[in-house]
């Protein structure tokens, strides 16, 4: 280990629970950081000086608290999926239904969020990256919500394979701009956007769509998303009377499964925090998105953390059959919680993921997005070992319509 | 050890500004068009006039540069280009040719190899300076002490919207020069000069005594003419690559590469 890191590691060992979260200057132990170009640092400065004004501001939170219960329609219903838990034959499985947001996924949370904060800031333009499409339609939509114009750069393939949500942005207003440089999906469309807004500091702000990035993003999602664990910590004790021995969620860059676990990690002694990430065609293969069980630290679009890279360091594509989890990297604070041991990490291959996708379908009515079908999969793997007197709360981070299409 | 004394990349520009001449550096990428075709570029570069020449090890994901650059590190890479063989490239220049090398690479191809290892093997393979773009201030000081132990210059980038304090910090942890930014946007072939360029190199001036060398962007002699008066050296990368890049052989962007290098150069050495 390199002697910095272990000095700085050291000074962090402690970190845990209430103490580690108000470590609020970007690093997450030695994750984290700001590694970009000169040019962005002020961009970032400014934007990490609004974010924690605004963060504080009754204003602020009145309007966000409004448009979250009034645009997005939270809260969302924890609900308790009991055909499934029959059907697994075990513990009792909720579902945290983040599906029912509007435009069906958890991006909502944090888009609706940084574009109030950007309008506060006065910036007149928008841009963001979408690999799915998923946070690309979000940011869409929040634009047109807030009357601010936003491009959206989205890797040529993945506007191939998802043209449903091209045709969405376009709707609300939003442009697409096509990137065909690199491998022409998502890690491609955030270097782009970057590039883009290394031109346009002044006047555009750019909204990122997970907890990745360099600070303050992974610090400020992560806090637009917390309320999905605020509100399924409210409404498991008005339920059960009692906390969860499982959280459930996927990682892709890490935004929904922070968002749910954050609340809980005080109580990480009891409450078991599993983060799956996707196995593709299976780790020997080398097609797959598991960065935190599969990759190694490093530095990639700013931050410090894992990532799928080769010998040399060169970044290496990322494969799912869900596009939501097909990207290199991940949040820094999730390397440190693997790290920490606080949240264990876990994958699941492609076929198991389109196994649990039929298995709620059929179930319960509802079709889950490839992404949170990872947590499902795994969720079908544990549930049956367990007593039914367990509780396991899955977070069911989108719906499935967007990949139909591709089934 | 850092011994206080001058680099060799520092006496370059000591001996230049007693002239009052501005310094040519060439940026390449190892690797591109070919191995061969490298070697072949930097021996023309070091034979018509350059004073400093910029290595680049390609990185998968450049983002500070603009299409050309991206596109030489993309060729570089299927080339089978990796750190090894840009250090090994480096060891066989040297047999021949003691012109300064700065290497340019992004910060996680440095960090993969191991920092202090990566320092080390550069300094042996005869390399002067590293220009990370992607590891500013904040997170270079963890990393500090593996330049002083090896005494290579660490060459730091002043944007134009750094603010005075920062570019007095910035320039307090530089060695070498300052890598002066003159475009708010990534590497790339641009046409003119933005007048708050020279307000901004006549502010640099005034925090720092280390040489200013102006990149991103430069193409033509008009534009060095503009701001030669206020930097000490100049950075011309994507210019030089497009060469080749869109040259009918080889040879011939070979040919129009010497052309450019001596033309520049003549307007950089020229007294003002
Ligand atoms: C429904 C859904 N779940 C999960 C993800 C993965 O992102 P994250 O790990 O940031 O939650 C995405 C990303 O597009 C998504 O659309």
């Amino acid at each position: 280990m390199k002697k910095d890191e272990k000095k700085l590691k050291k000074a962090n060992s402690s970190f845990r629970g209430k103490e580690y979260r108000s470590y609020g200057n970007g690093y997450f132990g030695t994750f984290g950081g700001i590694y970009v170009p000169e040019i962005l640092v002020s961009a970032l400065k400014e934007l990490e000086k609004n974010y924690f004004k605004y963060k504080k501001d009754k204003k602020f939170k009145e309007e966000l608290s409004f448009y979250l219960k009034n645009y997005v329609g939270r809260p969302t219903p924890l609900y308790y999926a009991e055909r499934l838990s029959n059907r697994l034959g075990g513990a009792r499985i909720y579902l945290k239904r983040e599906d029912l947001c509007h435009l069906g996924a958890h991006k909502i949370n944090n888009t609706v969020g940084q574009v109030l904060l950007a309008r506060k800031m006065g910036k007149k333009f928008i841009i963001a990256e979408t690999g799915a499409g998923q946070h690309g339609v979000a940011t869409a939509a929040a634009a047109a919500l807030f009357n601010m114009s936003c491009k959206v750069f989205m890797g040529s393939k993945d506007i191939k394979r998802q043209s449903s949500n091209v045709i969405k942005m376009k709707l609300m207003g939003a442009e697409v701009i096509e990137v065909s440089s690199g491998s022409k999906t998502l890690k491609d469309a955030v270097n782009e956007a970057l590039r883009y807004w290394v031109s346009r500091v002044d006047d555009t702000y750019y909204v990122l769509g997970s907890v990745v990035g360099p600070h303050p993003y992974p610090t400020m999602v992560r806090d637009f998303q917390v309320i999905i664990g605020k509100e399924t910590k409210k409404q498991i004790m008005d339920i059960e009377g009692r906390l969860p021995d499982y959280i459930i969620a996927c990682v892709g860059g890490g935004s929904n499964s922070i968002g749910i676990f954050y609340p809980f990690l005080d109580d990480a002694d009891s409450v078991k925090l599993i983060g799956v990430e996707a196995g593709g065609k299976g780790i020997k293969s080398k097609k797959h998105g598991a960065s935190l069980g599969y990759g190694d630290k490093g530095i990639f679009h700013g931050a410090f953390s894992y990532v799928l890279q080769d010998d040399y360091g060169q970044i290496e594509e990322a494969y799912s059959i869900s596009a939501g989890l097909d990207y290199p990297g991940v949040g820094p604070e999730h390397a440190y919680m693997k790290e920490k041991g606080i949240v264990k990490y876990e994958y699941i291959l492609d076929s198991e993921a389109l196994e649990a996708f039929n298995t709620l379908s059929i179930c319960e009515g509802i079709i889950p997005a490839y992404e949170s079908s990872h947590a499902l999969a795994y969720t079908a793997k544990l549930a049956p070992s367990l007593d039914s007197d367990k509780v396991i709360i899955v977070n069911l981070s989108g719906r499935g319509d967007k990949d139909i299409d591709n089934k | 050890m850092y011994d206080g004394k001058d680099s060799p990349i520092e006496r370059v520009f000591k001996k230049l500004r007693k002239n009052n001449q501005k310094a040519f550096i060439p940026f390449i990428t190892c690797g591109f068009p070919s191995l061969d075709g490298f070697f072949s570029l930097f021996e023309t570069l070091d034979k018509n006039g350059a004073d400093i020449i910029e290595v680049g090890i390609p990185f998968s994901d450049p983002l500070a540069d603009g299409p050309v650059i991206q596109t030489t590190s993309k060729i570089a890479l299927e080339n089978g280009i990796n750190t090894d063989i840009v250090f090994n490239s480096i060891i066989k220049i040297r047999k021949s040719s003691d012109t300064p090398i700065a290497i340019m690479t992004y910060f996680n191809t440095i960090y993969h190899y191991g920092t202090g290892r990566f320092l080390k093997k550069a300094k042996e393979a005869g390399v002067n300076g590293l220009i990370i773009p992607d590891l500013p201030l904040e997170e270079f000081t963890s990393y500090r002490s593996y330049f002083n132990q090896v005494n290579i210059d660490n060459i730091m980038f002043a944007s134009l919207t750094s603010s005075k304090e920062r570019l007095s910090a910035i320039a307090g942890q530089c060695r070498g020069f300052i890598y002066c930014v003159s475009v708010k946007g990534v590497t790339g072939i641009r046409n003119s000069i933005s007048p708050e360029v020279i307000d901004f190199l006549k502010n640099l001036k005034e925090i720092t005594t280390l040489p200013l060398a102006l990149g991103f962007g430069l193409s033509n002699r008009e534009q060095i003419n503009q701001i030669k008066g206020y930097c000490d050296g100049v950075i011309i990368g994507s210019k030089i690559l497009s060469l080749l890049l869109e040259a009918r052989s080889f040879n011939s962007g070979l040919k129009e590469v010497k052309n450019f290098a001596l033309d520049i150069n003549k307007v950089l050495k020229d007294r003002i």
